[in-house]
């Protein structure tokens, strides 16, 4: 308990991250680095992770630049070889990283970890501040799958790797692997924190935008004022489900009305419970 | 005489529900899939191929756990895997379904001579071990193969075709099936083709195992009105969702069911 105590404020020390402070610093540019989890979380709009972040840090009173650096299908090995383009020659005071969904297939857990060391060591050598993230939960969201299971061991380097470096860790995994839990528990049925099994849903995203503004030095009661406004936000927690025969009805009523057929969908479930 | 003609009708009673599907696999009988990325994302989701053969292979009477998955896995490392994750435990069939790792536009591609060489070598393994191999071609993840990052399906594509031919082995064409398919919704990658791409690709594993042809019109037919093959994310706000959910409470259902039939009424 000592040790980890210890550990702790040796962390904060490095970091410069004392109660209540935030460590990003007004203006400061943070390039999100990933796959297409980052990458998305850049393009949903308003409530991908890396919006809700930013979104945060202006509620708290810090106008950060996002400069996203997500890219589809990514591993360890093309953020590697595209650092210095997307992130270091754009000067970024902070870069997160976050991998490891495209990475269990064909990577290594040595050659993932010895990535992630060298992008670690060439962004701090460039001057960024780095933030790493554990993988987040996909597979089907099923927590036992082989590349779940691999994925923990990624975590395990991400880590190691935070210790070794005193770099600030964002245990993303840990957090979506004890909310699904939870979830599991309440007896909601089906994907419940991303929409395809990998990308993150509306909730996913905001679970993930809470976990990093937590570990950036927002207060609790910040975010949850945030968590509030975001519940506002479109999303949706369950998903209804409907046979191919059902779709093609609804999708000719959605191209009658000039809707999408999310549009379409989205406006039945809000009529049926408009007066109540 | 009588004896034996208990033994062939107690046989014939047997066998009854493969005969009817055409099916030559008995309860138990194992089944390995060797794939790459995609179909380890959708295998198993409701709409998945998995779920929709499990299913139907239960109904013919073949309810035993029979899946040896290696999934998720470039070619190479299905040649690596083969001896101990699959010919170890005595599949009757093994369908080999390569290529989305090996070929992933965004990913380090394996170069077309070893993804050939990885491949027949996976083959020359599985058969020598008397296990019946399926080829499968590679599925193109938006489906058009005319979009430059998928030409690289093309090119493995062309050698799985040419090493099912050399080899003797069954093919399932799958590009093809899916160039020839009359879809009631259009191949443009969302997740509600992917439901069909499934179901397209659950009935040629069927016709792949001896089902016939009227068998899978039959099941395909089915599977068009089966529940829960498509997901919405529907933007509603989380007030409404909250109202969604009392709602729900009330009428004694989950949340998605609730919205499900909210949905199904609407169409009827």
């Amino acid at each position: 308990m000592l040790t980890r105590v210890i550990s702790a404020a040796v962390l904060l020390a490095a970091t410069g991250l004392a109660a209540g402070e935030i460590v990003i610093k007004d203006g400061d540019s943070i390039a999100f680095m990933g796959d297409s989890i980052t990458q998305l979380g850049n393009l949903q709009k308003p409530n991908g992770y890396v919006n809700l972040v930013i979104e945060g840090l202006k509620a708290a009173g810090v106008n950060a630049v996002p400069i996203p650096a997500g890219v589809g299908g990514n591993t360890t090995r093309h953020m590697l070889a595209r650092l210095e383009k997307d992130v270091i020659a754009k000067k970024p005071v902070w870069m997160t990283l976050n991998s490891g969904i495209n990475d269990a297939g064909p990577l290594s857990v040595e050659e993932f970890g010895a990535n992630i060391a060298k992008i670690v060591d060439q962004a701090s050598a460039a001057g960024i501040k780095v933030i790493l993230m554990t993988t987040t939960v996909g597979a089907g969201e099923n927590l036992d799958a082989p590349s779940s299971l691999k994925c923990l061991k990624f975590c395990e380097e991400f880590r190691k790797l935070a210790k070794e470096r005193h770099l600030l860790l964002v245990d993303l995994n840990t957090v979506m692997a004890k909310e699904l839990m939870e979830r599991k528990q309440d007896g909601v049925k089906g994907l419940k924190l991303t929409y395809d099994g990998t990308h993150l849903n509306g909730l996913g995203n905001q679970i993930v935008a809470a976990e990093i503004l937590k570990t950036l030095g927002v207060s609790e009661l910040q975010i949850a004022a945030m968590r509030k406004r975001w519940d506002d936000y479109p999303f949706a927690v369950a998903m209804p489900e409907v046979s191919v025969n059902e779709y093609v009805k609804l999708k000719a009523a959605a191209d009658k009305n000039g809707k999408t057929i999310d549009e379409q969908v989205s406006e039945i479930l809000t009529k049926s419970v408009k007066d109540k | 005489m009588r004896i034996l003609q208990a033994v062939v009708l107690a046989i014939c009673f047997l066998w009854a529900p493969f005969f009817a599907h055409g099916l030559e696999l008995r309860d138990g009988d194992k089944i390995a899939f060797l794939t790459g990325q995609s179909f380890d994302i959708w295998n198993w989701s409701p709409s998945g191929y998995m779920r929709l053969l499990t299913d139907e292979l239960a109904k013919a009477g073949v309810k035993k756990e029979i899946w040896v998955p290696l999934e998720g896995q470039k070619t190479a490392q299905m040649l690596e895997r083969v001896d101990a994750d699959v010919i170890a435990k005595k599949p009757v069939y093994a369908l080999i379904i390569p290529g989305t790792a090996d070929y992933n536009p965004f990913a380090e591609r394996t170069v077309p001579a070893a993804f050939t060489n990885n491949l027949e070598a996976v083959l020359v393994k599985l058969k020598g071990a008397g296990i019946k191999t399926v080829l499968v071609t590679s599925y193109a993840s938006n489906g058009n193969l005319a979009f430059s990052p998928n030409m690289n399906v093309a090119e493995h594509n062309e050698a799985i075709r040419a090493l099912a031919k050399a080899h003797g082995v069954p093919l399932i064409d799958f590009v093809k099936v899916m160039d020839s398919e009359k879809s009631p919704i259009p191949f443009d990658g969302s997740l509600a083709a992917k439901s069909v791409v499934n179901q397209m690709f659950a009935g040629e594993v069927l016709r792949a195992l001896g089902c016939g042809d009227k068998e899978i019109a039959a099941c395909r037919q089915a599977w068009l009105d089966r529940p829960g093959a498509i997901q919405f994310m529907p933007s509603v706000s989380v007030n409404t969702y909250a109202k969604l959910k009392a709602a729900a409470a009330v009428s004694g259902k989950d949340t998605g069911s609730y919205m499900t039939d909210i949905l199904r009424e609407y169409v009827r």
